[in-house]
């Protein structure tokens, strides 16, 4: 059973404050959770303070202690994070770049235990013909499934997915997600994923967190979060919301808002 | 000599260019190899002597060049964020500094220990003897099982600096570690036997290409390349000319870098 609490979290680079106050609801273990906005609104830096990588104030617990008070092996052993950058395109194979992340933070596993860990998240994800395919000859969404394979094989408490879906085609989005979901379903984990494409987070996802100007705009579920309203105010463009023949809800943009200003950077 | 000189350079350069993220890296990277210079050269134009044996004034004398500008390194990268960028630039500029007060020792030296300092930077195996063997043995047997100690994390590092923090590695204090070790290798090897920098960076590209960059093949795999060329480049340096003993730092270059041009073309023709 996985407990994330946040109170009052709030990030800062130096003098620029990136986000403000930031409290959520505990979520059921098993959620995904989508966290979206618009361009450097945040997201980034609030996954990456989960993850322990970025300073931050206020609270964030992982099952009753504070993360960024973790040691960084207990910290890599819980949250598991896929970094917006793909893995740097080295000579190294995706089967030693994946058992290298599984040997680095489960030290306690037998060498054995630690491949036969690695083909299964192979296996899993559908990528086993990748195995020994050197990341430098690997297209932009093979890499993606090669950094993802990372953090599944670690099997976390807690997944931070910065936009996992970036370099995927269709096919492999619903793979990537529907894995997601089942390890999270399975562990009893929570998964945070940072996306751009709304439809897909209203989708998959069960819970959403919609930052905008600093701070958390809404937090609820996939079903009920998108107005027209919030569309504007998160992302500044006038849309609908309309809900497929299976009840999904989908959004529609019509145009851009009046005023639009330029995306920001953190 | 050769082979625990080669061995430790090979060793130092593979550590060097994983940590560093760059594979042109190489020990004479951060100025190690350039302070062990500076100090061989004023041991040799000041003729100081400190009461020590006249074989080991020179080579103490670089060791300890070496040492301090390895604090330099450590100190200013602690200072100030030990970022692989930083570091780099003040590896270089450390460089740049050195050479140019070596070239100043140079430029005040009589001809004789001009003479000197000029063989020494050529690099040469010739003034090995076993109690130097066994001092530069004993240090490269004390890193390398450090070394194999964090294969995994040096593996983990080689997918980018995020990834590993994700997977727990303290980067910042990996590096700092490893460049400690990096530059006290260095400093023994080059202090026995003048500047030699042609091996910290060809071995590991060797391994590379033989055995990838799973640390664990790639790390012993760096020390066999750097034994290897250094045994080879001293048996032609002895060979080459009946009766003449040319400096293995010549060779190395001379011979090696063609060598190793041509192995990495092959490798791209068939890549």
């Amino acid at each position: 059973m996985t407990e994330l609490i946040i109170d009052d979290l709030s990030i800062a680079y130096g003098n620029k404050q990136v986000l403000s106050h930031i409290a959520l609801p505990a979520f059921a273990p098993g959620t995904l959770v989508g966290v979206l906005g618009p361009n450097g609104v945040g997201k980034s830096s609030f996954l990456r303070a989960l993850a322990g990588l970025n300073t931050y104030t206020g609270s964030a617990k992982l099952n009753g202690i504070e993360i960024n008070r973790m040691a960084h092996q207990t910290r890599a052993r819980h949250i598991g994070y896929l970094p917006q950058t793909l893995p740097q395109g080295t000579s190294l194979v995706a089967y030693e770049a994946v058992l290298s992340a599984c040997r680095a933070v489960r030290t306690d596993l037998l060498h054995n235990a630690a491949q036969a860990l690695v083909e299964a998240t192979f296996e899993q994800l559908g990528i086993t013909s990748l195995a020994f395919q050197a990341l430098n000859q690997m297209s932009g969404g093979q890499r993606q499934m090669v950094g993802l394979a990372q953090v599944i094989v670690r099997a976390p408490d807690i997944m931070l997915l910065d936009e996992p879906t970036s370099a995927l085609d269709l096919r492999w989005q619903l793979r990537v997600l529907d894995v997601v979901r089942r390890i999270a379903r399975q562990q009893q984990g929570l998964a945070l994923m940072a996306l751009h494409d709304i439809n897909l987070a209203l989708r998959h996802c069960d819970h959403i967190v919609l930052f905008g100007n600093g701070a958390v705009l809404a937090s609820d579920t996939a079903q009920t979060i998108m107005t027209p309203e919030r569309l504007h105010d998160a992302y500044q463009v006038d849309g609908r919301i309309e809900y497929c023949s299976r009840g999904t809800p989908f959004v529609i943009v019509d145009s851009l808002s009046c005023a639009t200003s330029p995306p920001q950077e953190n | 000599m050769a082979v625990v000189i080669g061995a430790a350079l090979g060793l130092a350069g593979a550590e060097m260019q994983t940590v560093l993220n760059n594979p042109l890296a190489s020990p004479s990277t951060l100025g190690i190899m350039h302070a062990a210079t500076l100090g061989a050269s004023l041991a040799i134009v000041f003729n100081l002597g400190f009461g020590l044996p006249e074989n080991y004034a020179v080579p103490i004398c670089a060791f300890a060049g070496a040492i301090i500008a390895l604090g330099a390194i450590q100190f200013l990268a602690k200072a100030y964020g030990a970022s692989v960028d930083t570091i780099v630039l003040f590896g270089i500029a450390l460089v740049f500094a050195l050479n140019a007060l070596v070239s100043l020792i140079q430029f005040v030296a009589n001809s004789d220990s001009l003479q000197q300092i000029v063989f020494w930077t050529m690099g040469s195996l010739a003034r090995a003897s076993w109690e130097k063997i066994i001092i530069v043995l004993v240090v490269l047997l004390t890193c390398l099982p450090l070394a194999m100690r964090h294969v995994w994390k040096m593996t983990a590092l080689r997918g980018g600096e995020d990834y590993a923090r994700s997977f727990g590695v303290p980067v910042e204090r990996l590096r700092l570690l490893v460049l400690l070790r990096v530059s006290i290798l260095t400093a023994v090897a080059v202090a026995f036997t003048g500047v030699i920098g042609f091996v910290g960076l060809v071995g590991p590209h060797i391994s590379r290409l033989a055995f990838g960059e799973d640390h664990r093949f790639y790390i012993p795999g760096s020390v066999l390349a750097g034994a290897f060329i250094l045994s080879m480049a001293s048996l032609v340096s002895k060979h080459i000319v009946p009766g003449i003993l040319i400096p293995d730092g010549i060779v190395t270059a001379l011979i090696g870098i063609p060598l190793f041009l041509a192995l990495l073309l092959s490798q791209k023709r068939r890549g």
